[in-house]
Order: C-alpha cells, then sequence, then structure tokens
C-alpha cells in the first residue's frame, strides 16, 4: 500500500509539473543567458545542505539504508 | 525649481557612483577570491523515553580562487538515554545485566533498554578545486571520534559538464576505516552473553561508489539520477546488541541471551532520483518544489523505498528571502534476511541472528517545517522543526516517536 502511494505521488508530481519525463527524454536547450532562475540559491541541490546531513545523521542510526545522492560522514550509529 | 532638479540629479549621480564603486570592489575581491562563509548550527533531537542528541556544528569556507573553496566543518554530538538491547520483552518485571556490563530493570511487557551516555567530535575538510573549465573535483577527509568507536574517510568526485553545462556527469568513490572498541571489548558474534571472551578492538572497512548524472530539465527545473554501490567488511555487529532464546510459546524469553551475529560482508545498492523545480517564471519569485526518491536493496535482503518532499515558499507579502519550507518524508523498510525477534530455545541456532529492531520491517513518517530570513544581505538566518514516527511491521517494540529542533547562522563576508 505504502509503495503504490509512493508510486502514484512520484507519477502525479512529474506529469502535474513541468513535463519532467518528457524533458528527460528530449534534452531541454537551455542557454545560459536563460539560466536566472536556475542559478538562485534556492535551486541548488546543496541549498538545505546542512538540513540534509542532520537528516541523513538520524535516519542512519534509526534505519537499516544508506546512501543516495552522495557520500556521509562517519560515525557509529550503535545506539 | 531649476536649481533643485539640479541638486537631485547631482544626488543620484552620487549615490549611483558610490553604489558602483561599491559593487566594483565586492567584485574585486570575490575575483581575488577573498569571500568567506561561515555557518554555526545547533540541532536538538529527543526521542520519547529513549535518546536524547545535543549537536553543534561550526563550519567556515573560503573562495580561493574562481570556483576553488576550501571548508573546514566541526562537528560535536552529545548523546544520553537508552535504546533497545534487542532481548525480548519479559513478562514480568525483570533485572538484567546490559550488553556493556551495567544491570538494569525493565517493567513487564516493555522491551530492555541500554543506557548510554557518548559524546562524538568529527572534523571534516573539503577542497573544490576546478580542473579544467568543464571538469570540476571535490576532495574530502573526515574524521570523527567516540571513546568506543573512530572513523577515518576519503572521498573524491569529478564532475564533468557537457552540452554547454546542460548536463553534468558525477563520478565518486569514497573509502572509510572504522576502529570499534566496545566499553568491555569486542564480544564473538553468535557466542552467550555469559562468554567473557573478548579481544580489545576490531575494524571495518566501507568502500562506495557513486556515478550520477545531473541534467536542465528547462528553464525553471533541473533532476539527477545517481546509482551508488557500496561494500563494507569485517566487524559488522552491533557489540551492543543481543538476541534471546525464547521458550515453547515463541515469545517471551527463556532468561539466556547471545551476542547478535551478522555476516562479514555487506554489498549495497541504492537508486536516487531528485527534481527540483521553480514554480513561477518569475526568478524572483517563485516557490521551489524539491522531490526526490529512493530505492535501497543489499545483500542482507534489507530493501527499502524513501520518498522526500520539501516545498520552499517564498514569503511575497514580505521581503524577497524571507520563506518556509514544509518537509514531507515517508519511508518503507523490508528486513534483513537473519533478523529475528528471537530464537525457539528448541530449535538450532541459525549462524546469522539479529534481533536488532532497524533491520526489521518498519516504516517511518517525518513531517516538519522551516522559516529562513535574510538580513543585511549576507545574514541567514534559519530555524526549523520536526516530528518524526516509527513503527514496526513485525515486532513487538513500541512505535518510535521523536521531535527534533534546529538552528543555524550564515554569514558571508
Amino acid at each position: 500500500m505504502f509503495i503504490r502511494i509512493c508510486l502514484v505521488c512520484a507519477l502525479l508530481f512529474s506529469l502535474s509539473g513541468c513535463g519532467s519525463v518528457w524533458s528527460a527524454i528530449k534534452p531541454a536547450d537551455v542557454k545560459s543567458w536563460h539560466r536566472d532562475i536556475l542559478a538562485k540559491d534556492e535551486m541548488q541541490l546543496d541549498a538545505n545542505s546542512m538540513e540534509l546531513t542532520l537528516d541523513e545523521k538520524i535516519y542512519f542510526a534509526r534505519e537499516a539504508s544508506r546512501g543516495g545522492g552522495g557520500f556521509g560522514g562517519g560515525g557509529c550509529g550503535c545506539n | 525649481m531649476q536649481l533643485k532638479k539640479k541638486a537631485n540629479l547631482q544626488r543620484t549621480l552620487a549615490t549611483a557612483t558610490c553604489s558602483l564603486i561599491a559593487t566594483t570592489m565586492q567584485l574585486d575581491a570575490q575575483a581575488k577570491g577573498e569571500k568567506w562563509e561561515v555557518n554555526a548550527t545547533g540541532f536538538f533531537y529527543q526521542e520519547v523515553d529513549r535518546i536524547s542528541v545535543y549537536e553543534e556544528i561550526l563550519s567556515v569556507k573560503k573562495e580561493l580562487g574562481e570556483n576553488e573553496y576550501l571548508s573546514l566543518k566541526r562537528t560535536l554530538d552529545i548523546m544520553t538515554g537508552a535504546s533497545p538491547t534487542g532481548e525480548a520483552e519479559p513478562q514480568a518485571s525483570a533485572t538484567f545485566t546490559s550488553p556493556s556490563g551495567s544491570s538494569l530493570s525493565t517493567a513487564s511487557g516493555e522491551s530492555p533498554l541500554g543506557e548510554f551516555q557518548d559524546i562524538r567530535t568529527a572534523y571534516n575538510l573539503s577542497w573544490q578545486k576546478p580542473l579544467t573549465k568543464m571538469l570540476n573535483s571535490t576532495w574530502t577527509v573526515n574524521y570523527s571520534y567516540e571513546y568506543d568507536y573512530s572513523a577515518t574517510g576519503l572521498s573524491g568526485l569529478l564532475s564533468k559538464d557537457l552540452e554547454g553545462r546542460r548536463t553534468t556527469i558525477n563520478y565518486g568513490v569514497s573509502g572509510s576505516f572504522d576502529r570499534i572498541k566496545p566499553t568491555n571489548g569486542v564480544p564473538i558474534g553468535g557466542t552467550a552473553t555469559t562468554n567473557l571472551t573478548r579481544y580489545r578492538a576490531d575494524n571495518k572497512f566501507t568502500l562506495d561508489l557513486l556515478l550520477g548524472i545531473t541534467r536542465v530539465l528547462n528553464r525553471r527545473a533541473l533532476g539527477t539520477l545517481t546509482y551508488m554501490r557500496g561494500t563494507s567488511s569485517g566487524y559488522l555487529n552491533d557489540p551492543y546488541k543481543v538476541y534471546s532464546l525464547l521458550n515453547s510459546d515463541n515469545l517471551t524469553p527463556s532468561g539466556t541471551t547471545y551476542f547478535e551475529h551478522r555476516p562479514s560482508l555487506r554489498r549495497t545498492n541504492s537508486v536516487h532520483t531528485r527534481v527540483i523545480r521553480n514554480r513561477s517564471e518569475k526568478s524572483s519569485m517563485g516557490d521551489v518544489v524539491d522531490f526526490s526518491y529512493r530505492y535501497y536493496w543489499d545483500s542482507w535482503d534489507v530493501k527499502s523505498h524513501t520518498a522526500e518532499l520539501r516545498y520552499r515558499q517564498n514569503m511575497k507579502k514580505s521581503k524577497e528571502d524571507e520563506h518556509v519550507i514544509y518537509h514531507l518524508r515517508l519511508y518503507r523498510q523490508f528486513e534483513a534476511d537473519f533478523y529475528r525477534y528471537g530464537v525457539p530455545a528448541t530449535q538450532l541456532i541459525p549462524e546469522y541472528v539479529s534481533a536488532d529492531y532497524r533491520l526489521s520491517s518498519l516504516a517511518t513518517a517525518t513531517v516538519g517545517i522551516g522559516w529562513g530570513q535574510k538580513y543585511f544581505k549576507d545574514l541567514q538566518v534559519n530555524v526549523r522543526g520536526e516530528f518524526m514516527y516509527q513503527w514496526y511491521i513485525a515486532s513487538e517494540l513500541n512505535a518510535l516517536q521523536a521531535v527534533s529542533v534546529q538552528g543555524s547562522l550564515y554569514y558571508q563576508f
């Protein structure tokens, strides 16, 4: 049930969003002088890096999965 | 009248000249690589009836040249409280000895908890350097220390820009060497907890490989797809976790406990995809949707799905830089093939057994809200609060509830 909800959410987001699925297939020719929106701080992949680092540490200690978009730091996560 | 106009014009020209000089000086400073960024963060995490963590992070980032940065981060964690040892819940109140040697008591129908207190200090040094116009590199060294655990890691990441920077390919490798030194020595996995044979320390090695692609999807959206493969080997048991032999009812503990025993090799895989999209065509006002999904699987038969959404709402009626972020994360995990609540005393004990609830089938839901505001263009203040609820599909353990709060200050000069 949970997986179905996740998949439906992902599908709805993709369809209702920006045509991301189609864009992924057909490369978008966005010139550098049209990247004012993409250049904003909140559009960067590391925009919430501190929050992501703290969250990853909690989930590393409470769940069995690891990895994702980048490398994590060290630590036991025993307790 | 003309004199007044002339005075206004002079004032305007003077202001414009000063602004231009100030901007030029700032650009000069940036071109010379004089830009600094300092971040101070405080974080508090509290679980109901279990552990609490206070963490503070201080980081400094220095611009050395065009797209070249050096950053140093120091983290301090203070952890106290109690966590489940893996023992089955007793029918009546009981006293037992925790894996760390201390005497603990637990009430009927409650999971035995092992108390602990720990302080962790970690350092992370990162150097981002362009190798060519279209090839960037990031090199990182990290070290973390607890009195019973230390970890040393190295990583390198290469990012190659293609198609006029519309596409970036990322290749990375990371290695970690961990040293495990539990309070009363390293227990031998699968032996009875009454067995006092221990050795001083053991090691764990981890190697991670990363391959990813980031691409501009359109004028206001970009997406990433990352595959990561990891290999961990060595001592992969949790030295503080045990499992119980169960009575004939397969539920209540017989009183005999064993140290958990996990395979000494673990191969992990994850596929992670993320889309960041600005909802508005106007660059200054748009809300930002950040959605990610990860599928994880490993050689212990753990599988998981993670879906995460961050929605950043710019406060239009206020200043441009004031925003609120809403956060939702859903996680579902399927248990490791050697996870057991306990082992019936009448059965042969399998080679690998763990009753660590974190390897069981479980689900986690997290909701959070954050607020941020920029002051004087150089100072950014962020605060946020989160609530986490974790429940166990095939375990007798009570659900876990936790809250966390975070405050951060960023300053650029």
